[in-house]
């Protein structure tokens, strides 16, 4: 005999081994013990509920001479001969392959026919589903008053499918999900019986992963058994679950939390890589939110649905997300599971996914600052078409407000608009000239994830301008940032000119950065045509500086640049500080490092 | 062939294949699999290995099958009695091909005492074909093995998935699969959009013929430039350019999936996940780095989510002119 798949080894045999069915089970051995048996039943419940096992005991059940408090015996010929499918009065029919008039008008014409061996005929229906209407309507009068010892037992997964007519002649049951407490005790009992070690932990994942099917979580159990060499692991469960490791998945909320689109965009892939479901991952993503929303609310459901133990991630994750944030997820999550369905490029789908779920924070630094959760939830709907130019009519309110305070104050701007406006005045010459004094400084400490914060918002940036300021930027772009300085290149030097005498513009363009990133850097404009050689004349004459630089071990980042270990770490540090400070403004990936 | 489909699919799934073979020897193999993962990891290659494993007179030492015996040779030309093939004929797996299905699912074996079934593509059966399997999947009679393939689990329905023991196939790493591609004669310049629409190098070939995915390639980077320029010219360009290369469905399928990709890209480089040698339109590197300021962040999720809503339009069986022109211009109203 070749293998068994556990269920069905582990098939219910009588009604008490059928779990989470009390109610049914209880009501079908009442009518057994009192004999007050209907001659039609229906069945009804989501897969892997016990329907086609609740069928089977009870076909044994009523034809069981030694019924024992409406259990079947199972040691008797009946029941054994039922168990194995070879009672001929016991006739199990797959609907969905004889769904047709013929196979009910067959079934119709035999009924007349007494049981051979049996007390009663018991004709098990499953799938029922499938019958086309005219087999439904065929039934119709046979279900209603079938011969004397027929019985039917209808069983289907969807009742919706089903005539009102027929359901109206039989005794309906509808059957539960199995709860994952259940199916965890069902599984460890199996596991216990069979000898085979294994990790609790592991089976509550798979407990969870099979919802609320019992079968499901048995076909689970039986390929994680199959991987892990008689032992059920931890390990094992995830993998043949697909579910996302934890510190994954925490990371990755985590990332999208805190708005650092870029780097849960990573972990996104690093999940993907490892040949993860994306379903699954949605799903997995889902269930983490909904706990957090329920923990918000009960704490004691999450501690019982988890089995036990509630996560420390949850209590973090539960303080920082409001509940409307929460519900704003879940509802994009939902969004984007049903538009999935069809797709074959999920992973673009849950870059979609990320992006819109990092907006919900992020993109409202401002608002959160204020700590008004209401409002920030408000603001922070980016999506809606609406908000997005009331927030460019604000800013230009803003911006008119601040023209106002210039006017009152007699021209005379604030003090960083200041510095950057007197300057360009003295170079009114024809030749244009670059402030070299402000351009170093941003060099000295430019950095290439600061130049790409700015570039994702820069068209964004773009909104906030008016009409004549965006035609001006148009042909400007970032071409350098640091923590607190920017450097934009403009295509044309007429209007890098027009650009560097233009306070509104500036003073524009720092209000926009602050709101979009959160803080702003002094800008400082260059002509396209001059940029590379600005670079280079930078990159040569701070040769020493950079090298200095460098044996400190890039001291400004680790703000202890006096700790002994790290001097000691200084001389494996890169050789050539023109490289390092190459690497740092353009990234590894697109500085070439060329021997000569 | 023989033995380097063998290699082939162990090379491309080692883990599993193993696993399997392990399960083989031990007796522990189930009546019924969904081998789930992306077109091109190798599920059908998988089947047929077990296949093979379950019938090879001679398997070798580490538990492989032979691949050369008359068995082997039967089950990889699939003239094998015992083992059953199925697979979608054009769009879906017709009623014909599953009544044959299920004809020989009551059937005993012809020649020894085990049968194994294959359905490729098992999210391609009609509803009520699913259905039928139902029972056989469930309790087989006799020694059956049933192994249903599929690359996208969410169409099929949940009562066949609790009944299966659901195998995930990881993905295929990139850079092997490009190398693999190149080495199969893939053009450099078109491979990773042919990445991007398929996982299965056979598929990337039929596309490459004639230099088709090539001019593709231009004829959707020509008509993403157009849009970046806000120029309604690209709706006219649909039917000067993308139409004549739109012969059947499934370069249709294929033209769309460039377009998405398009746009997917401008998306990574606007978070700059990708380097430069994964970039599906290398020509259009320029006007793809412009486009990633010019356009934000918003404008451009919603510009995605139109691409991918394309394909139920299309599953729909809307006309593709009518959903590539729709698409255009939508995408125009958002960028303006």
């Amino acid at each position: 005999m070749s293998y068994q798949a556990l269920y069905r080894v582990w098939r219910p045999q009588r009604f008490d081994e059928i779990i989470g069915q009390e109610l049914i089970t209880k009501t079908l051995k009442n009518a057994l013990i009192t004999k007050q048996t209907s001659h039609a039943y229906l069945f009804a419940g989501p897969r892997g509920t016990g329907k086609t096992s609740a069928a089977k005991i009870f076909a044994k059940a009523v034809n069981c001479r030694f019924l024992k408090d409406g259990e079947p015996c199972n040691e008797c010929d009946t029941c054994k001969a039922i168990t194995a499918g070879t009672l001929n009065d016991v006739i199990e029919i797959d609907a969905a392959s004889n769904n047709g008039v013929e196979e009910i008008r067959d079934i119709r014409d035999k009924a007349k026919y007494t049981p051979t061996e049996a007390d009663y005929k018991v004709y098990i229906i499953d799938e029922v589903h499938m019958l086309s209407t005219g087999a439904f309507n065929a039934l119709l009068k046979t279900l209603e008053e079938p011969p004397a010892n027929v019985i039917f037992i209808l069983a289907t997964t969807e009742p919706h499918k089903i005539p009102a007519t027929i359901i109206s002649r039989t005794q309906r049951f509808d059957f539960r999900r199995i709860k994952a407490s259940d199916s965890f005790n069902r599984m460890k009992y199996i596991l216990d019986e069979k000898g085979v070690t294994y990790d609790e932990q592991a089976l509550k994942v798979i407990a969870k992963a099979a919802e609320g099917g019992m079968r499901d979580a048995l076909s689970i159990l039986d390929q994680a058994l199959s991987f892990g060499d008689n032992e059920i692991t931890l390990e094992n469960a995830l993998l043949v679950t697909g579910s996302v490791e934890k510190g994954l998945l925490t990371t990755y909320l985590e990332q999208v939390v805190g708005n650092q689109t870029t780097d849960a965009l990573i972990t996104l892939q690093k999940v993907l890589e490892e040949g993860k479901d994306a379903h699954r991952f949605i799903e997995d993503v889902l269930d983490y939110l909904r706990n957090l929303l329920l923990y918000q609310q009960a704490p004691d459901i999450v501690a019982e649905n988890s089995l036990g133990d509630v996560p420390e991630e949850i209590k973090t994750f539960s303080s920082q997300l409001t509940a409307s944030d929460l519900f704003q997820a879940i509802n994009i999550l939902n969004g984007i599971q049903s538009q999935m369905r069809l797709t074959n490029h999920p992973d673009i789908y849950l870059e979609v996914l990320t992006i819109q779920l990092a907006q919900i924070k992020g993109g409202t630094p401002v608002t959160a600052a204020t700590q008004k959760p209401e409002a920030a939830t408000v603001s922070a709907a980016p999506t809606s078409e609406e908000l997005a130019s009331l927030s460019e009519q604000v800013a230009q309110l803003k911006q008119q407000v601040k023209e106002l305070k210039l006017v009152k104050t007699t021209g005379e701007p604030a003090p960083s608009v200041a510095k950057t406006v007197e300057k360009p005045k003295k170079p009114a010459g024809r030749e244009s000239r670059v402030n070299l004094a402000k351009v170093y400084p941003v060099l000295d400490t430019a950095a290439r994830n600061e130049l790409a914060q700015i570039q994702q918002v820069w068209s964004d940036l773009m909104q906030i301008l008016s009409v004549t300021q965006r035609a001006v930027m148009h042909v400007a772009e970032p071409v350098a940032a640091s923590k607190d300085g920017l450097i934009v290149a403009f295509d044309y030097s007429f209007l890098f000119q027009k650009a560097t005498l233009d306070s509104e513009l500036l003073d524009a363009l720092e209000n926009g950065l602050d709101r979009l990133i959160g803080h702003s850097p002094t800008i400082v404009f260059v002509p396209k045509d001059q940029w590379p050689q600005i670079r280079k004349d930078y990159l040569v004459q701070h040769k020493d500086q950079l090298a200095n630089n460098a044996n400190q071990s890039d001291a400004p980042e680790t703000g202890e640049p006096q700790e002994p270990s790290l001097s000691a770490e200084a001389p494996k540090a890169e050789p050539d500080p023109v490289v390092t400070k190459a690497t740092d403004l353009f990234g590894t990936d697109i500085v070439d490092i060329k021997q000569d | 062939m023989s033995k380097e489909a063998i290699e082939r699919i162990i090379t491309k799934q080692p883990k599993l294949a193993q696993h399997f073979m392990t399960v083989i020897g031990e007796n522990e193999l189930t009546h019924a699999y969904l081998f789930v993962g992306e077109s091109g990891s190798g599920q059908v290659a998988l089947a047929e290995l077990i296949a093979m494993r379950l019938f090879c007179h001679n398997v070798d030492d580490t538990g492989m099958p032979c691949g050369v015996c008359y068995e082997c040779q039967r089950i990889q030309t699939q003239e094998h009695p015992d083992v059953v093939e199925v697979k979608p004929d054009g769009q879906s797996i017709k009623v014909d091909q599953v009544r044959f299905l299920k004809s020989e699912f009551s059937k005993s074996a012809v020649e020894g005492n085990q049968k194994v079934f294959i359905v490729a593509d098992a999210e391609k059966m009609t509803t009520s074909a699913a259905n039928s399997l139902l029972k056989f999947i469930e309790e087989p009679t006799g020694n059956t093995i049933a192994i249903l393939t599929t690359s996208n689990r969410s169409l099929i329905l949940p009562t066949i998935l609790s009944r299966t023991q659901i195998v995930e196939f990881p993905k295929l790493s990139l850079t092997q699969l490009r190398e693999s591609a190149i080495e199969s004669g893939i053009a450099k310049s078109t491979v990773n959009l042919a990445m991007a629409i398929t996982n299965d190098i056979e598929q990337m070939k039929q596309f490459s013929e004639n230099d088709w995915l090539a001019q593709v390639q231009v004829a959707v980077g020509k008509w993403f430039s157009k849009l970046t320029q806000r120029d309604d010219m690209a709706v006219i360009q649909i039917a000067t350019d993308i139409m004549p290369l739109a012969q059947d469905k499934a370069s249709q399928q294929v033209i769309l999936d460039a377009m998405t990709a398009i746009w997917h890209e401008t998306l990574n480089q606007h978070f700059q996940l990708k380097t430069a040698e994964q970039s599906a339109f290398p020509q259009q590197k320029a006007i793809i780095d412009k486009a990633r300021l010019a356009i934000n962040q918003r404008q451009l999720i919603s510009i995605i989510q139109d691409c991918l809503e394309t394909r139920r339009e299309f599953l729909g069986n809307i006309g593709f002119q009518s959903i590539v022109e729709s698409l255009t211009l939508k995408i125009l109203s958002q960028l303006a």
